[in-house]
């Protein structure tokens, strides 16, 4: 087998293409704009999920099929739900008690990904999404920020950001309490 | 339930379309209910802004990272109990070139003719 993992830089610089920030190269249809949104979402999306498997199953290349696995264990909704809770939207949820003090940048990470993932609803259904070149541009450019802000708090172990992917496989058992 | 009403949509409107933060400045805003594909209630907030500074295609992400954050704060304030979605975009033009043929959606596909 050679199929090849989904990798969130991959999905940012596919958003890049399809909305350029260079005029130069024609402007794009809106259609692309949607599309760019939509995977610059997904793009945020699946930088946690991996961040979240890594923690639940470990990151050495034998525990790759079990964190595919606990992939799909993670829920768009469910990861909204928690991503409101770090960035002070719902500060009164289950989550946000369990969850405790959030460092301000995964509560822009957290802002961030509820945006995009409200925003990626309205460019994938709503056909009365009116959306601008510019708009899509700030939402990529909100997404590439974000990814990048998860790699520096993985990469200095931050305790807000650890206990924030470890609960994402446990927002359903919270939102019962 | 917590409940609220068109006042409440209403002073929220009236207390951020004079918002300015960094270099976006609220010009116009919309503010209506929705329901989303479960059914649950949420408030659409749009803000209509400034163009981005010449030279930019678009706005800082911190300034837009704000304004959210003051459009969120602002929603409790006054009081609305509900999710507050919140777009940013301007009066300009969208700046795109959709295909003339495809503006029908249920149209032929131009390629190869195909109904879809």
């Amino acid at each position: 087998m050679s199929a090849r993992e989904i990798h969130p830089y991959e999905l940012l610089r596919l958003a890049e293409r399809l909305v350029p920030a260079d005029v130069g190269r024609g402007k794009p249809r809106t259609v692309e704009l949607r599309r760019g949104v939509s995977t610059a979402y997904y793009a945020l999306f699946h930088e946690l999920i991996w961040q979240a498997t890594r923690e639940l199953v470990g990151d050495e290349p034998t525990a790759k099929i079990q964190r595919y696995k606990a992939s799909r264990w993670i829920a768009h909704a469910e990861v909204k739900e928690l991503a409101k809770a770090a960035s002070g939207a719902s500060p009164t949820s289950a989550l946000a008690s369990v969850l405790g003090p959030v460092d301000q940048r995964l509560a822009r990470v957290a802002e961030a990904f509820v945006t995009l993932h409200e925003e990626r609803e309205r460019a994938d259904y709503d056909h009365e999404y009116d959306i601008k070149r510019r708009d899509a541009l700030l939402l990529i450019a909100t997404a590439r920020e974000a990814v990048d802000t998860v790699r520096l708090l993985r990469k200095e172990s931050e305790v807000s950001f650890t206990r924030f992917v470890k609960l994402m496989v446990a927002v359903k058992t919270a939102k019962k309490r | 339930m917590a409940t609220f009403t068109d006042g409440h949509l209403d002073d929220l409107r009236r207390r951020l379309r004079s918002e300015h933060i960094g270099s976006i400045e609220v010009r116009d805003v919309f503010v209506e209910r929705r329901f989303d594909a479960e059914g649950v209630e949420y408030v659409q907030v749009t803000l209509v802004v400034s163009e981005p500074r010449a030279g930019q295609q678009t706005w800082p992400v911190n300034d837009a990272f704000e304004l959210r954050q003051r459009v969120r704060w602002t929603a409790a304030e006054v009081g609305i109990p509900v999710d507050v979605s919140i777009t940013i975009t301007s009066a300009g033009e969208a700046d795109t070139q959709d295909d003339e043929e495809d503006d029908d959606a249920g149209g032929q596909d131009p390629g190869t003719g195909v109904h879809w």
